[in-house]
């Protein structure tokens, strides 16, 4: 059981990371929360390992939404000079682009139902059917379906957005 | 299941969530070869594959694109099974402290009782009372006994021991109950010589900053020190460590670190890290006692604990702080080189 928890780790933990990070969108805190569920996984030894892990990051994942409501306010204490963990390397024009990107796809994505974006962000990390099934409570038939709709909304809001950024680039 | 080929003898084409489910291989062999069969007669359908090939691979794009890139290698698996061991250590711990204090407590009522007649008559013995590991919680009581009592506070062994064998002797089968004046032990700093110190430092090292730090602190080794916070350990890189102070939260949370290391010029940093409230609460009186003497970093994030409750997972903001006897300018450039993970 621990060697089969520890190949799921390294061949899923990077997964779960990007899974977390769609989330949160803070890659320290997606880091944390996928280390938070493999040490949770130790302890309880689930029967269906990888579908478990996901559930739990999205489980964590919501919680972290919640508490973010909550600190908000003792943030505003905490912002003069946070310490930068792991920020990526970019020029600054390169940041500035990625940063725009993301807060796009970011948007987009919160135009999509939370159980459209819930199976394709399980999708996009590398979850089969059935195991997005078991783990959304759909068919495995409606997979399909779902994630064509989610798919199409998202390009559709994403285009939508992008769009009306780059007018209002050409106007300003 | 599929049934898209025909209705009626009529040919209908391929919806496109199956064409979505075709590439995403989630659909059985049989399914596939009669969804490429039909592919290779329907041209309308195999634009629509190509649409819809169009649209995952786009999303696809656009969802790796926005990934978090990776500058820090993903963390070992033994780290994750480090710090597994080391929650469990602390749960362990912390079950055996409210079991010796429980202990202590049931030993104590049941002596008082003993001792106003609840026991045997004639068999009031002098007695000695062992309170084993005091914690934060126990050292700071008022103990109170019945009976005139000598307190001798061992801080080799860490043990209490109350004492009446001087108690007034018995008249009758009812012992009198004797007042005396309630006795408080006060918390004070108990510093274990560390197994191996971290850093033998012959120079005499001032430690008059120390004093801000209140409470029960254990001073650690570096290899204890890393099981109990998980590997998270702040410091200044390229500095000597001359200490490492660990002070204990409960509950699953890491416990406040302090590291303390030297500077060339032999002044002493100390780098705070721990739970939010607990980490502020301390600068405060820090600050309160060393007033214009020593400063203190702007407090930064850093890694967060999460404590399991019935609720869920909450989250527990830690941060950390530079102090030491530095401009702040400076001590915010040390805070920002502080390396917290391994």
């Amino acid at each position: 059981m621990t060697d089969d928890l520890e190949r799921l780790y390294k061949s899923t933990y990077t997964a779960v990371v990007r899974f977390l990070y769609r989330k949160v969108w803070d890659a320290d805190r997606a880091e944390d929360l996928a280390q938070e569920v493999f040490i949770r996984a130790m302890s309880h030894q689930p029967e269906k390992p990888r579908a478990w892990v996901f559930a739990v990051a999205a489980n964590l994942a919501r919680d972290e939404a919640r508490a973010a409501v909550r600190r908000k306010k003792h943030l505003m204490l905490l912002t003069n000079d946070p310490l930068p963990m792991s920020t990526p390397e970019r020029t600054a024009d390169e940041a500035v682009e990625y940063d725009e990107r993301k807060a796009l796809v970011n948007e987009a994505l919160a135009t999509l139902s939370e159980r459209d974006r819930e199976v394709l962000l399980l999708w996009d990390a590398g979850l089969s059917y059935p195991e997005i099934a078991e783990q959304t409570g759909l068919a495995v038939g409606a997979i399909g379906t779902t994630l064509a709709r989610a798919r199409k909304r998202l390009l559709d809001a994403y285009d939508g957005m992008d769009h009306d950024r780059r007018r209002a680039a050409a106007h300003s | 299941m599929t049934g898209w080929i025909t209705i009626d003898g009529a040919p209908r084409h391929i919806p496109e969530d199956e064409l979505h489910a075709y590439l995403d291989q989630a659909l059985s062999r049989s399914q596939c070869v009669e969804i490429e069969c039909h592919l290779a007669e329907c041209r309308q359908c195999r634009h629509l594959r190509d649409d819809v090939a169009a649209v995952r691979d786009r999303i696809t794009a656009l969802l790796a694109d926005t990934a978090p890139r990776r500058v820090t290698p993903i963390p070992s698996y033994e780290r994750i099974v480090a710090k597994h061991q080391a929650r469990r250590r602390a749960l362990i711990g912390r079950v055996r402290r409210v079991g010796l204090i429980a202990a202590g407590l049931v030993g104590a009522v049941g002596l008082g009782w003993w001792m106003q007649g609840g026991g045997p008559a004639g068999s009031a013995a002098p007695a000695t009372v062992a309170v084993a590991e005091p914690s934060a919680e126990t050292v700071g009581r008022t103990l109170v006994a019945a009976g005139p009592v000598a307190l001798v506070a061992d801080d080799s062994t860490g043990s209490v021991v109350v004492d009446n064998s001087s108690a007034v002797e018995p008249t009758g089968d009812r012992i009198p109950l004797v007042r005396e004046e309630a006795r408080t032990l006060r918390t004070a700093p108990i510093r274990p010589q560390a197994a191996t110190p971290v850093v033998q430092v012959s120079a005499v090292v001032p430690d008059e900053e120390s004093v801000g730090f209140e409470g029960l602190w254990q001073s650690v080794d570096w290899q204890q020190a890393r099981a109990e916070t998980g590997g998270n350990m702040p410091r200044i890189s390229g500095l000597p460590i001359l200490d490492i102070q660990l002070q204990q939260i409960g509950g699953e949370e890491r416990p406040i670190v302090v590291v303390v290391q030297q500077h060339p010029s032999g002044r002493l940093i100390r780098t705070v890290e721990g739970p939010i409230e607990r980490v502020e609460q301390l600068l405060e009186r820090y600050a309160a006692r060393t007033p214009g003497q020593v400063r203190a970093s702007t407090p930064a994030l850093t890694p967060p604990d999460y404590v399991s409750s019935g609720a869920g997972t909450p989250r527990r903001l830690r941060i950390l702080s530079v102090i030491a006897n530095f401009p702040a300018d400076s001590l915010n450039a040390m805070a920002r080189a502080i390396d917290v993970r391994e």
